[in-house]
């Protein structure tokens, strides 16, 4: 391992991947008042984990997201990584987001050797491994289009490999299949999975829905409504690929859906 | 043979309309003094384009002079108010001090400017350039600005949590990412720029230059020079969109799609 797991850290939390210890985040909303997002998170992402953020509508889980990546600041209360406080985004991490969100002056290739190019790594490895990377997330003969020429699905695929290719230790996904339709997504989400499990790293994967969150995570945080708090955490100890129609699947959703909908009645009432 | 397509697709409808102008005069419906055939005004154009002595013709004279003008003040403009709009569009503080000052000036017609700068730099080459200078300032300005503020927070985010330093963002982000605009402003700014040089040229020309040329044939009721300056001004504006705009906007944002091509 040649990774910088820096051993200073502090109390229980040195073991975790990602904690996320009493944050809170309060927005003002057009009108001057302040709107508390999130009210008291707590949790605590293992190395190698794939955790999924699950909530009703404006619970935060984005934003909670947005504060591992470092575009944000808590209001209160500390989101560290590796035991440091995070305080900037940096490429430790790698994002992902809805709206694919790539730059459309770089072709598929130069989008995903973006992380590389402006970090100075351009060698033999990283040839080798963005070479590797359009392969798997199935772009050969695709690497020099430009993003407008793509559909959504392979939009997002660039945005896979691009988050990827300079190795970050962390993968944040904000929805990222929310915007395809049901055919693309399960073929994305199949693609994903194997990508994944070629390095397993660890994912904080943000979604509207149960049926992703149990197809991909080891374990569901489920977020509360507004102010919101960790209300549960489903462990998914199903292996990968999983089976929608399995016994056990199905069981865990019902369980999902039914304490998801609780909160979603809460945020509506 | 998709060349040949467009220029046919884009001469056609003024050919048409020079042919119908052409009909007019011949017709005696205008009269031929105050709008002479094209036929009239194009032999005008290649006489005045002909020289007997060896010296440069006297249209080619005014044309370069006029050009010349046009190039340096609107390269001025172009260099110096890129830059300060992509600052502006950066930062809040930069933005905040010029934005009033840009505000006041900007409805300001430009030919309005131009009995100050005579009482500043003379009847000379200096102040028909600043003026085509101030014309081109505040759209460039404007547009750069804008280009800048129009890249989403998420592209942004990207860059940097994928290690970009400030400098990166600015030349892979923020510079490509405003182009269309930084783009439209550069074409406003010659535009505008061609409409201050002939005032500017009719009120302070120093004897030459296509403003001048038509004021100065005016007086002689010379309305063949007067259109043939009009062409010549057409025919360069055209040069300039078709051989610097439109090659550069079919390179960057119609191939990138950020644009929808023509």
């Amino acid at each position: 391992m040649t990774h910088d797991h820096s051993s200073s850290g502090i109390g229980a939390s040195a073991t975790a991947k990602l904690s996320v210890t009493h944050v809170s985040k309060g927005f003002s909303s057009v009108n001057g008042q302040v709107v508390k997002a999130i009210g008291d998170a707590n949790l605590s992402i293992a190395e190698g984990e794939f955790a999924a953020f699950i909530g009703p509508s404006g619970c935060g889980k984005s934003t909670l997201l947005y504060m591992i990546a470092g575009f944000e600041r808590p209001t209160s209360g500390t989101v560290a990584m590796n035991g440091h406080s995070i305080d900037r985004p940096r490429p430790d991490r790698g994002i992902v987001f809805q709206e694919y969100v790539l730059f459309p002056w770089l072709t598929v290739e130069g989008n995903i050797r973006f992380g590389l190019d402006v970090q100075n790594r351009r060698d033999a490895v990283s040839d080798e491994r963005v070479r590797h990377l359009i392969s798997v997330v199935g772009l050969t003969g695709f690497e020099n289009a430009y993003p407008h020429t793509l559909s959504g699905g392979m939009q997002q695929r660039v945005a896979i490999a691009r988050a990827l290719a300079y190795d970050p230790e962390v993968l944040l996904m904000d929805e990222p299949f929310g915007a395809l339709d049901a055919q693309t997504k399960r073929r994305l989400i199949n693609d994903f999975i194997r990508v994944w499990e070629e390095s397993r790293k660890t994912v904080v994967f943000v979604t509207h829905s149960v049926e992703e969150a149990l197809l991909l995570a080891d374990k569901v945080y489920l977020f509360s409504a507004r102010p919101s708090t960790i209300k549960q955490v489903f462990e998914v100890n199903l292996p990968r690929p999983r089976d929608i129609t399995a016994p056990q699947f199905i069981e865990l959703e019902k369980a999902l859906l039914e304490s998801l909908d609780e909160e979603v009645s809460k945020m509506m009432a | 043979m998709r060349l040949t397509m467009d220029t046919l697709r884009f001469c056609g409808p003024i050919l048409f309309a020079l042919a119908v102008w052409e009909g007019c005069s011949h017709l005696g419906l205008v009269s031929p003094i105050l709008v002479p055939p094209p036929s009239a005004v194009f032999a005008n154009i290649l006489r005045l384009m002909h020289s007997d002595d060896g010296e440069m013709p006297v249209l080619l004279s005014h044309t370069l002079i006029s050009f010349g003008r046009i190039f340096a003040g609107y390269g001025l403009a172009a260099v110096l108010c890129t830059g300060l709009g992509l600052l502006m569009g950066i930062n809040r503080t930069i933005d905040a001090f010029f934005n009033p000052i840009i505000t006041v000036l900007m409805p300001i017609p430009t030919l309005a400017w131009v009995p100050i700068v005579i009482l500043w730099l003379g009847m000379s080459n200096a102040t028909i350039i600043f003026v085509i200078f101030l014309a081109g300032m505040f759209p460039i300005i404007y547009n750069s600005a804008a280009g800048v503020r129009g890249i989403s927070k998420k592209q942004l985010w990207a860059a940097e949590i994928m290690g970009a330093t400030h400098h990166k963002i600015f030349f892979k982000v923020l510079l490509p990412g405003a182009l269309p605009q930084i783009i439209t402003g550069h074409i406003l700014a010659v535009s505008n720029g061609w409409r201050a040089l002939v005032g500017a040229e009719m009120l302070a020309g120093s004897g030459w230059g296509l403003g001048y040329m038509i004021f100065d044939a005016r007086t002689f009721m010379d309305t063949e020079t007067v259109y043939s300056g009009i062409v010549m001004i057409a025919l360069l504006g055209l040069l300039i969109e078709k051989g610097l705009f439109s090659p550069l906007q079919h390179y960057t944002i119609e191939r990138w799609g950020t644009v929808r091509a023509g």
